[in-house]
């Protein structure tokens, strides 16, 4: 089974690899002619455009939602997902972080609070690009509506918070595909840390503890998602995410949710 | 590439599988600590935090290039934090097989934009002096054991497709990367070591290097 799906895998990874040969040896070319080439600056100058601004062209439909912890989007999610699905569509959903290939890794460094920020960064990039290229991107091929309970959205965010450097992010995860649609569910960062803390402690990697913020996890996780809620903010502008008033009733969020999905949908699928 | 402005001094090993980086690096750590200088010895894909999980995917083939690329630039970054920066920051000297210039050509063969992997590995320390085991392909390969050559599905490059026969992807891949060397060093500035030349010959003159670098 597996066996099967890497072939059709590797016959894809064979095609980017022949174009990008070819890329890479019209290069090296160039760089051989241009004597006067002091350093390598030039030579690297190529900026691609990142994929999370260029639409896709799969048969199927990215839905994304964004935003803190205890803005209830994961409430809206499995909601909506029920009604897909007694509607007729084929859904698949997936969750930030849950891919095996570095899950355990990451879940060791946690525990032993080891992780620097670019190391955190680059497991959680590894895990997604993982996820996107074995989940995402075949179900959409497929035509499938895929949700995903954050996405790259959360590690621009999340890490800038954790002080890495916004364009080198914006780098690291410019495989992203471009959603359909990335709804950010917005809540003040009080009513976040309210509803977390109804059954528990802010956790220590949610409340950015090592960042040094505040020895005190309650005080720590406000700054922190502070940050994190701040780049969000600027976001919506930037990769056009829709808003929606996470302090509404469940009901009434439903509501205005399908609604746009529905929109979505009947564009897409017509 | 951030420059080294840390008392302690960078040293990268660069080269072929069997070009004797290895046996270079143990010579020059043993010597320079009878010298009395405090030395580390660090290798590619060996950190602490995913040096295993690497290994595990690699096995299971788990990864694809884009994973590739990722999941060694963590390893990378592990090493980088955690270890070759406390080590030059307390005045070490970090000996290191297999820098970011190996990373580098290693996903530029996978067909990774140039751009993204360099942008990636901006947090690199650029290293006082790189060293390019230079060996022609031919002996490099000959001095691969059999084992070693089927050992590794990654490193025979089997995952780009090169070719479906191990011996012959190899061959393909390791070319390639001898290419990438070739390519680097001209850009990099590396210094290169005569890998054909005896042990002893090799290590000579790179203990000469080093000494001008530390007395600097």
């Amino acid at each position: 089974m597996f066996t099967l799906f890497f072939n059709c895998l590797s016959t894809e990874i064979n095609l980017c690899y022949s174009i990008a040969k070819a890329d890479i040896r019209s290069k090296t070319t160039m760089f051989f002619k241009n004597k006067n080439l002091k350093n390598n600056a030039e030579f690297l100058e190529t900026n691609i455009e990142s994929h999370l601004n260029i639409d896709h062209s799969y048969k199927g439909c990215l839905i994304v939602v964004e935003g803190t912890d205890g803005s209830g989007k994961s409430t809206q999610l499995h909601l909506l997902k029920k009604w897909l699905i007694a509607e007729g569509y084929p859904v698949v959903l997936t969750e930030w972080n849950s891919s095996e290939l570095v899950a355990s890794t990451i879940k060791k460094g946690k525990k032993k609070n080891l992780l620097n920020n670019t190391t955190f960064s680059l497991l959680h990039a590894t895990d997604f690009a993982d996820r996107l290229h074995k989940t995402i991107i075949p179900a959409l091929k497929s035509g499938h509506v895929v949700l995903a309970d954050r996405y790259a959205y959360t590690a621009l965010s999340r890490d800038f918070a954790r002080d890495c450097d916004p364009e080198w992010l914006r780098n690291v995860y410019s495989f992203s595909t471009k959603p359909d649609a990335a709804f950010y569910f917005r809540v003040p960062v009080e009513v976040s840390l309210d509803r977390i803390t109804q059954t528990r402690k802010p956790k220590y990697y949610e409340a950015g503890m090592d960042m040094k913020l505040s020895s005190d996890p309650y005080k720590s996780y406000l700054l922190f998602q502070s940050k994190v809620i701040l780049e969000y903010e600027k976001m919506i502008k930037e990769f056009g995410l829709t808003v929606v008033d996470g302090m509404l009733g469940i009901h009434d969020k439903q509501v205005i949710f399908r609604e746009k999905v529905q929109q979505l949908l009947t564009r897409k699928f017509k | 590439m951030k420059k080294n402005t840390y008392p302690g001094k960078l040293i990268a090993a660069e080269g072929l599988d069997g070009s004797g980086k290895g046996t270079q690096l143990s010579l020059l750590k043993n010597w320079l600590e009878i010298e009395g200088y405090g030395t580390t010895l660090l290798k590619r894909k060996n950190s602490p935090l995913v040096s295993k999980t690497i290994e595990t995917a690699k096995e299971e083939r788990q990864l694809i290039p884009i994973t590739y690329s990722l999941i060694h630039a963590a390893d990378f970054s592990d090493l980088m934090y955690r270890q070759v920066i406390p080590a030059l920051k307390s005045g070490f000297i970090v000996l290191f097989n297999k820098y970011v210039y190996t990373s580098l050509a290693k996903d530029y063969l996978r067909g990774q934009d140039k751009s993204w992997v360099h942008k990636i590995y901006d947090f690199a320390i650029e290293p006082d002096l790189v060293l390019h085991f230079k060996i022609p392909l031919e002996e490099a390969l000959g001095r691969m054991t059999q084992e070693e050559k089927e050992n590794d599905f990654y490193d025979s490059g089997m995952d780009i497709g090169l070719s479906a026969n191990t011996t012959i992807s190899i061959k393909k891949y390791q070319a390639q990367l001898y290419e990438q060397y070739e390519l680097m060093s001209k850009l990099y500035n590396f210094s290169t070591v005569d890998a054909l030349k005896p042990i002893e010959t090799q290590q000579k003159v790179i203990r000469d290097q080093i000494k001008n670098i530390i007395i600097k």
